[in-house]
């Protein structure tokens, strides 16, 4: 069983003549045609237009011009993210037949690396939820079990990098979004520091919580996306100024002497058994590798998801604050309630929620202090069932489904601060475990290092079972 | 607070807020609204502990 071609081995297959950037996009397209009438990975797609810009960035190779890994690359953007030329529909049906003026600038950086969008990914409506049951433009299934979801709200683009219906995909992340379906997609998922990347363009999920990043299948090409898409935007008051180095300069250089604080107990929340005892795997694959492992717990994240439910929500209402009102009907039934409860949170329990994000960073930085980065479970479960069978997990406090999948991932979003996160193991029903590491702001050449050697530690993906083994077939 | 009491909150803060929230809308609102309220308490007592203003002003008797 032959696995999917990361970027750098495409990337290297065109510049020996061995395959071109339009063939890599009618392979796409094949696998695309063949398995979206399972998956609805994609709201919109552009044959054409790719195939006509895969032939124009095959001509500049064959001219002499580079633009570097992502040149002739097929990727695409999660349906939240403008982008000139396709519809952004949000994933509502209030969205059906939205055009963006222009691209987002994270789309105009990817273009001009040289991607190849070649489509726009199904998401959570108005990336608001984990599941991805959209009634307007189709449930996504995740591919490792189609019974299952593939968590969200950027689901759709995990599951057309997990297909390999594309190289990457861009995700939006206000609580998890990226990590969440990268980890239980069996991918890797970034969300950088608040300010790095720009966030024009974008209609998240709460403004002061929003951030953009890649899923891909691999470190490398996680870090590549990463290069392309960083830097200031002036136009973007979120956007932080200055210069940001390359991520990929650090793939490769091993973690010895890198303080790494890993919290795989059940100190900060319930967690299932078998994730616990992949991270501490990790751990001790970490630890071989040479860096300082000990374990550690972060008081914060217990606080985090009730002091982001009062900061997003609210949020989330200021923006949906006319079509709520004028479109209720449009909007799914599991959406509506979390926009009202926006609407009847008061300001003075808003300000509140935005003061103890300070309490937040002086925990995090506490806990931050004596390591380089911490590692901890993405997700305190693997995929949950779509038809809703609640699994329970022991000793959770049973607050609600959300709180138990964004409860290790939000305090990044309430923090800024950045989060990967990685596959590092199965579950016994084959399904992807995550491990997120995070660290200081602007610590992405940090956590890129940890992530390549852990996966040089524990390659990905494991043996593919007989339900997963075609899909790793190129 | 039971949940009569808790629903009826969410009905009247709903009615102020002039939302149009059906019945069932209200069924699934209530719990919610309950949970974050709950949370919202617990920052606030975080927020008292930690977050003391840089400058207390008291009133000369």
């Amino acid at each position: 069983v032959k696995r999917l071609l990361s970027i750098y081995e495409a990337g290297q297959m065109v510049r020996r003549g061995d395959t071109s950037s339009a063939a890599l996009v009618e392979e796409c397209f094949e696998r695309i045609r063949a398995l979206e009438a399972d998956f609805h990975a994609f709201i919109s797609l552009d044959y054409e237009r790719a195939r006509g810009e895969a032939a124009e960035l095959d001509h500049e190779l064959e001219t002499g011009r580079d633009r570097g890994p992502l040149h002739g690359i097929p990727v695409s953007v999660k349906d939240n993210i403008a982008t000139a030329g396709f519809p952004t529909t949000f994933g509502s049906a209030i969205g059906r037949g939205f055009q963006s003026g222009g691209d987002a600038e994270v789309v105009r950086r990817l273009k001009a690396a040289g991607a190849v969008v070649v489509g726009k990914n199904n998401l959570h409506e108005f990336a608001l939820g984990p599941t991805n049951a959209n009634a307007v433009y189709g449930d996504v299934p995740n591919p490792w079990d189609l019974s299952r979801i593939p968590g969200g709200s950027s689901g759709g683009s995990a599951a057309a990098v997990a297909l390999g219906e594309v190289f990457a995909s861009l995700g939006s992340d206000s609580g998890g979004s990226v990590r969440m379906p990268a980890a239980m997609c069996g991918l890797v998922g970034l969300k950088p520091t608040h300010g790095r990347v720009s966030l024009r363009g974008l209609l998240g999920g709460a403004p002061s919580m929003d951030h953009i990043g890649p899923l891909t299948r691999g470190v490398r090409d996680a870090a590549y996306v990463h290069d392309a898409i960083a830097g200031y935007d002036p136009e973007d008051p979120e956007s932080e100024p200055g210069p940001v180095p390359s991520v990929v300069a650090e793939i490769g250089k091993g973690v010895a002497g890198l303080r790494i604080g890993v919290v795989a107990d059940q100190s900060m929340g319930a967690v299932r058994d078998e994730i616990v005892a992949a991270v501490k795997k990790s751990a001790a694959a970490l630890a071989e590798a040479g860096a300082e492992v000990s374990f550690t717990t972060i008081d914060a994240v217990e606080l985090a998801p009730y002091a982001a439910v009062a900061v997003a929500y609210p949020e989330v209402s200021a923006v949906h604050g006319e079509w709520i009102r004028h479109r209720r009907q449009d909007y799914a039934a599991d959406i509506r309630p979390l926009i009202d409860l926006g609407q009847i949170f008061s300001a003075s329990q808003y300000m509140l929620a935005q003061r103890s994000r300070r309490h937040l960073v002086r925990q995090l930085d506490l806990a931050l202090e004596p390591f380089d980065v911490v590692a901890m479970p993405t997700t305190a479960v693997t995929a949950g069932r779509r038809d809703g069978v609640p699994e329970p997990l022991p000793g959770d406090a049973g607050t609600s489904t959300l709180f138990t999948l964004i409860r290790f991932t939000v305090l990044f979003n309430m923090t800024g601060y950045p989060a990967l996160s990685i596959p590092c193991g199965l579950d016994q029903k084959g399904l992807p475990i995550g491990l997120q590491l995070a660290g200081r702001p602007d610590s992405e050449p940090l956590l890129m290092r940890v992530a390549s050697a852990l996966e040089a530690a524990q390659p990905w993906p494991p043996a593919p079972t007989p339900s997963t083994a075609e899909r790793h077939e190129t | 607070m039971s949940d009569e009491i808790q629903r009826a909150r969410v009905r009247a803060l709903c009615e102020a807020a002039a939302l149009p929230v059906s019945e069932s809308e209200l069924e699934a609102l209530t719990p919610l609204y309950a949970l974050f309220s709950e949370g919202i308490e617990m920052l606030a007592q975080l927020v008292e502990e930690t977050d003391t203003a840089p400058i207390r002003f008291v009133v000369e008797k």
